[in-house]
């Protein structure tokens, strides 16, 4: 009985073992791709653009050309885009595919078959495409692994070429740029406004704006918070255009060289809560409100009285600020027709607890009337010391015409 | 002890009358399967009849002096005689009868016994029902079997009203109350003695719940004695099983030990991509010390590792030209690949004390420990397309283009690396990702949860008097699972690569911000490796005690019992990770939420006759909160849901009971209200970009209906049994229901949802099936049951009924009703059919069996599934996130293969 058992048991044990379940998987070797080209006809870039100047036109010939990747969605400045570069010139690709650099890193090689493609000009910028309404639209994420072919791993990337803004070739268009020794008109501010893609100036030496040239981010790009920097430096990026206006692209931050760039003092989003800010009511039975969807907001219409309030932002040490800046948001309604400057900035560095009775210094400030979100953005700080930051809001009457409606948001003071 | 067997042949002997004396006999009758008294057998010899009394116990006096024959008969189980011989004024003692319950008189050469069914196949993580079907009751064990094909849910309940014990050791998951049938699977015969208390009853081991409650009993003496092999080979989710069994039953040195290991594997089951591989293991260990005292203990694991299955959309499920198309296995290298494997590994062990001071007393008394993990496998993505083939911008339906259209579901049908995940292509981003020194794009993490509990069990049964017995328990428990994940894969041929532990989430809507975007402000912008824990990582600790007791009353024409139970529970939770969304109320131990709960019960059969019954059940009870419905977002903060509160059940049913020798029959009415129930719904949500946890509170529901199971014995040799349930259950509120944004990118928010009068979801509410059963003598069996489901509801995403949902719609607008009707699933019909052979060779017993379930293959009933937890509010559009579905298996196989010795 015993042997028996002992039997069995090894019988089990070895149908247990006979069939094992596969979970230790081979790591797949590396895919090093390899366009072969023969029997197409290879043309550059160059002799692409010339082939090719109508609004939309379609590629009927065995063409293939060759580029290196110079631009790429991985900071989601450019969506659904990629630039190629080959020696004689750069082009823009619209691919209906998102996270496009997983499989095309800067320095990849991609052979482009043309033939079924189209090439198209989009308000003076040509592009590599499909047809959409008869323009020129994104290729189907379904066709492009039919057209758009890597070969070899991405290699060494190409760099930049060195232009001079105030007398743009227009054979750059769509390669990787250099810009040397500029300034931004307002430094601090965000690359791009949460809402939409947003277009900088770039200021001459003498803190003139340099027309029809912008520096486009758009909101959806990794860096796009990110203040832009004060003083002098370099940018490297894409050179596109828009009817007469050049644009430029960054790829990501990395592309903002040389810059001071600026330290974050106090950031108040206002997007959950208001922050630790202070609210104080020196007149009327309005106050300074919190909420999701407004931001910090105060209205004077339908008060008791003509209002005067007080936000009051937590201490702020400037420690060593040559240059800060203060940025913030702003929607007015309304127009007050008794007060020319219904808010104001004010500082102090003797806050008592009470803003009614600390003594505030004005900070000269030109805040938007706008409707709809705007950056505001302001300077003239002392260069050190602990400072509250406030802003004062009054009304000379209590209807829509004598009172003024305030919405605040993303206040950040930076230098 | 005395035991007495005698087959299901009875012999009459004929009484030899020589004379009447002052003679007695007495015993003590009781049932094989858990050694428990059983009450109200009858014990007749010759013109003299009695009945045991709770305790099991009888007396007969004044019989004739000779040779006597008694017989004992009892509802359910087989009757047995024997034959004694009686002095002149002998009072004899004839010792314990053991009486076996009908059906299984044949065990020896036993047919298929259905818990040898794959019922724990764990694919869909559903509740299977199957522990019932060895209930005695026809309706039990009917909805606990076949109907468990289409996770039929007696009387619409959720699994966390069903309460699974082990030697008295409450089983059900302390954070969601749900028992995980995983934990002992594979162990047939050292889980087949069982307890079964189905619904508010009288019960002789726990204060009971609506769902009812079953005691699973490894106490190693009364496992029968055995050798077992068992070989199975089927193609449902595993293909081959085999087992051993081995059981010495109580051997002369007072010692029982039983053993029961298994395994049940495949390569790949009957969903594409799934693979199963479970091993178990089970020690059973008794010692009688003498009459009063025994001491067992039973040790068990049965870790596991399978493939799972994803619901997929109707679309996805045309294009490929079948149902059980599978998004979450994909090619590497060239072998299949599952990304999402559960691993189950659950061991735990029982010691139990009896004690019986005296034959009115039993004082059992077990201890329980567990410590274990189970982890749950997924792709995870960084800045990067998402992985899944299936992915709603993938397919036809998402371009506007016909053409266009056209070409993608070309490419989706024809190319596997398209409608299969693609692991190759993933290994080689990752690739180029380590070329540029950056982190992977791709990583499969682990989310693992670990469980670690001590239960300590008391339960009494006092025998007052022959017709009072007072049964009660104390249960304390001691809790702790901590939820973490780690990186379980890095996909990775380089050995670069590394995973940057911040939420990316949150980094964009919260861009530029550095603290926001942490998982660990204590360990920020953390490099994580391959086995490193991110992401979360907190504890969520359980104490809990309860007290209960229960009174029978039995009488001739009337039985009662009332019970009561109190308890008291706290849970909190400790992180162990400091969230940048919540910097002030992650890291370290949060305040204790605690609750008192309380429940009573009380029930009567009234016996027309001993063929007629009418019994009632009623119960009010209250349940406390659980932890996972509990937090808004666990894995980041430790707020609670505002107004935490126990919920409220009150349940009552009325049955009739007919028990003639050749038909029983039972018809049940019942009605329960649950008040305040809480639901938790995690899912990542395509508008808002970041994991959203949708809570529901204050939700209330009836569930009412009529159950009817009857069998019939038509020959000696067939029978018909029909069972029949017809349920009304239903949403009776409006629930609130709080949304919380795991990137913390907006405030929790509350808002109403619109479902009273909705159907309760995830089981059919109309349910039945006509079985013929036929035994020839020769042990061949043959069983046929032909299954309906029907009203069956698809899970509804509650965000569809809100009033944003509906917004700006006019009245009127036949939108309103699309968006908010909820979906009646179609029904179906299944044909089930099991054949099967006992022989017997000297002392081997060998069983054959062969069952083939749904013979027809019908593929169109959808057992599972849910409407998409995210709603295109700007269109108002029900298509763009079309529902996703299981469908219920085609005809699959059962082999079954044992020998015993």
């Amino acid at each position: 009985m015993n042997k028996l058992n002992f039997l069995t048991v090894l019988l089990v044990a070895t149908t247990f073992f006979s069939s094992c379940i596969k979970e230790d998987f081979d790591k797949p070797p590396i895919n090093i791709p390899h366009f072969d080209s023969t029997g197409l006809t290879m043309i550059t870039i160059a002799e692409l653009k010339l082939k090719y100047q109508g609004a939309i036109e379609l590629v009927d010939t065995n063409y293939c050309l060759w580029g290196k990747v110079i631009a790429n969605d991985e900071s989601g400045n450019l969506y659904k885009t990629m630039e190629i570069q080959d020696a004689t010139a750069g082009i823009e690709l619209k691919l209906d595919r998102t996270s496009l650099f997983n499989a095309f890193h800067l320095g990849q090689r991609v052979y482009i078959k043309l033939q079924g493609l189209y090439v198209g000009d989009y308000n003076g910028l040509k592009q590599i495409g499909y047809i959409y309404n008869n323009a020129i639209g994104r290729l189907p994420d379904a066709l492009i692994d039919e057209h758009l072919f890597l070969d070899s791993l991405p290699g060494k990337p190409i760099q930049p070429k060195v232009i001079n803004i105030t007398a743009i070739d227009e054979a750059d268009l769509s390669k990787l740029v250099k810009v040397e020794g500029v300034s931004f008109e307002l430094p601090g501010s965000p690359w791009a406004e949460s809402t939409a893609t947003t277009n900088r100036n770039l200021v001459d030496a003498n803190g003139v704006v340099i027309p029809g040239f912008l520096v486009r981010t758009s909101n959806y790009a990794n860096f796009t918070a990110n203040p832009i920097p004060s003083g002098k430096g370099n940018i490297v990026g894409i050179l596109s255009r828009f009817g007469s206006d050049w644009q430029f692209y960054l790829r990501d931050i990395n592309d903002v060289q040389g810059f001071v760039i600026p330290t974050v003092l106090l950031n108040s989003s206002f997007a959950t809560n208001s922050d630790g800010w202070t609210i104080k009511s020196q007149a009327s039975d309005k106050n300074w409100n919190y909420s999701v969807d407004f931001g910090m907001y105060i209205t004077g219409v339908n008060a008791d009285a003509p209002c005067k309030d007080w936000l009051v932002s937590p201490e702020v040490d400037l420690g060593t600020a040559p240059n800060a800046v203060l940025t913030f948001k702003t929607i007015m309604k309304n127009t007050d027709s008794g007060t020319t400057n219904p808010l104001t900035v004010k500082i102090s560095s003797s806050y008592t607890g009470d803003a009614t009775t600390t003594t505030w210094t004005d900070v000269t400030a030109s805040i938007s009337t706008a409707g709809s979100w705007t950056t505001n953005t302001v300077s003239g700080f002392p260069t050190s010391g602990k400072y509250r930051i406030a802003f004062y809001y009054e009304s000379s009457g209590t209807t829509s015409t004598t009172a003024t409606a305030w919405q605040i948001k993303d206040v950040k003071l930076a230098n | 002890m005395i035991k007495k067997y005698i087959s299901l042949l009875f012999l009459i002997f004929t009484i030899s009358v020589y004379a009447f004396s002052q003679n007695r006999i007495s015993g003590i009758i009781v049932n094989q399967e858990n050694q428990k008294p059983v009450k109200d057998a009858v014990v007749k010899c010759g013109s003299l009849e009695t009945k045991t009394d709770n305790k099991g116990f009888f007396e007969i006096k004044n019989l004739p002096v000779g040779s006597n024959t008694i017989e004992i008969t009892s509802d359910d189980f087989e009757t047995i005689s024997e034959v004694i011989d009686l002095k002149e004024n002998e009072d004899k003692n004839l010792g314990t009868f053991v009486l076996r319950t009908k059906g299984m008189a044949n065990e020896d050469l036993e047919g298929i016994s259905e818990v040898d069914l794959d019922f724990d196949d764990g694919n869909s993580g559903q509740y299977i029902s199957g522990i019932l079907s060895s209930s005695s009751d026809i309706f039990v064990s009917t909805s606990g079997f076949v109907l468990s094909y289409a996770y039929f849910k007696m009387r619409g309940y959720d699994s966390e009203y069903s309460d699974i014990y082990m030697n008295g050791i409450l089983m059900n998951d302390a954070e969601n109350e749900r028992a995980s049938y995983s934990d002992w699977g594979g162990l047939n015969d050292m889980t087949r003695n069982k307890e079964i208390a189905p619904g508010i009853s009288s019960s002789d081991f726990a204060f009971g719940n609506i769902g009812g409650s079953t005691n699973i009993d490894t106490r190693a003496s009364l496992i029968r004695k055995q050798n077992k092999l068992t070989y199975s080979y089927t193609n449902r989710s595993y293909h081959q099983r085999a087992m051993y069994t081995y059981s010495t039953g109580l051997m002369k040195n007072n010692l029982a030990v039983a053993i029961n290991a298994s395994r049940r594997w495949a390569e790949e089951g009957y969903i594409p991509g799934t693979f199963y591989d479970q091993w178990a293991y089970s020690l059973a260990v008794e010692k009688k010390f003498n009459k009063k005292h025994s001491v067992a203990f039973t040790g068990i694991a049965s870790p596991s590792r399978k493939g799972m299955q994803a619901a997929s959309t109707q679309e996805v499920y045309d294009l490929m030209g079948t149902n059980y198309y599978n998004p979450n296995w994909g090619y590497q290298n060239g072998e299949v690949r599952n990304a999402k494997v559960k691993s189950n590994n659950q061991p735990f062990a029982i010691l139990t004390h009896y004690f019986t001071p005296s034959e009115k007393l039993n004082l059992n008394t077990s201890v329980g420990y567990t410590s274990g993990k189970d982890g749950y496998t997924s792709l995870n993505w960084y800045n990067s397309s998402d992985p899944r083939p299936d992915y709603y911008r993938y397919l036809p339906s998402y371009q506007t283009d016909p053409a266009i259209a056209e070409i993608v579901a070309n490419k989706f049908t024809s190319d596997e690396s398209v409608n299969q995940i693609d692991w190759d292509k993933l290994y080689n981003y990752n690739y180029l990702q380590s070329l540029e020194g950056k982190q992977a794009s791709y990583i499969i993490e682990n989310r693992i949860d670990e469980q670690k509990q001590l239960s300590i069990n008391s339960l009494l049964r006092y025998y007052l008097n022959d017709k009072l017995t007072i049964t009660g328990g104390l249960s304390l428990r001691k809790y702790k699972g901590t939820h973490y994940k780690v990186i379980d894969d890095m996909l990775d041929i380089s050995g670069n690569l590394y995973w940057v532990d911040v939420d990316q989430f949150a980094e964009r809507d919260f861009a530029g911000d550095t603290l926001k975007n942490q998982n660990d402000l204590n360990n920020p912008n953390a490099i994580k490796k391959e086995g490193d824990k991110f992401g979360y990582d907190y504890d969520i600790l359980n104490n809990f005690g309860q007290l209960w007791a229960q009174a029978d009353l039995n009488l001739n024409k009337f039985d009662f019992y009332v019970g009561v139970k109190g308890s008291i529970t706290e849970f909190w939770r400790n992180g162990n990770m400091k969230n940048g969304r919540a910097p002030e109320n992650s890291f370290g131990e949060s305040a204790k939420n605690s609750f008192k709960d309380f429940g009573v019960k009380g029930g009567a059969t009234y016996k027309i006759s001993g063929r007629h019954y009418i019994v009632a059940n009623g119960a009010y009870m209250t349940a406390p909160p659980n932890a996972r419905n509990s937090y808004v977002s666990p894995r980041i903060k430790a707020d609670v849901l505002p107004n935490l509160e126990s919920e409220k059940i009150v349940s009552g049913d009325i049955n009739y009971v007919a028990r003639f020798p050749g038909f029983k029959a039972r018809v049940t009415l019942y009605q329960t209200y649950i008040y305040n129930q809480m639901s938790v719904n995690s899912f990542y949500h395509d508008v808002y970009r970041t994991y959203i946890n949708y809570i529901m509170q204050n939700v209330d529901k009836s569930h009412q209906g009529v159950e009817v199971g009857a069998d019939c014995k038509v020959t000696s040799s067939i029978s018909l049994n029909g069972v029949f349930a017809y349920g009304d259950h239903r949403y009776i509120s409006r629930p609130n229901a709080t949304l919380s944004f795991e990137n913390g990118s907006k405030p929790d928010t509350t808002e109403i949802i619109y479902v009273k009068n909705f159907y309760v979801t995830g089981t059919p509410q109309t349910a039945g099936s006509i079985g013929l059963k036929y035994m020839h003598p020769r042990y061949w069996f043959l069983n046929v049951n032909y299954n309906y489901f029907g009203k069956s509801y698809l899970s509804f995403n509650p965000e569809r009924r809100t009033e944003t949902a509906t917004a700006n719609l006019g009245e009127g607008n036949p939108l309103i009703d699309e968006i908010t009707e909820p979906i009646l699933l179609k029904e179906g019909y299944t044909l089930d059919a099991s054949l099967g052979k006992s022989i017997k060779y000297k002392k081997y017993y060998f069983n054959i069996n062969f069952s083939v379930s749904n013979i027809l293959n019908y593929q169109q009933l959808v057992t599972g599934g849910y409407e998409q937890m995210r709603f295109d509010f700007v269109n108002q559009n029900i298509a763009k996130f079309p529902p996703k579905y299981f469908y219920g298996r085609g005809r699959t196989f059962y082999l079954n293969f044992s020998v015993r010795f």
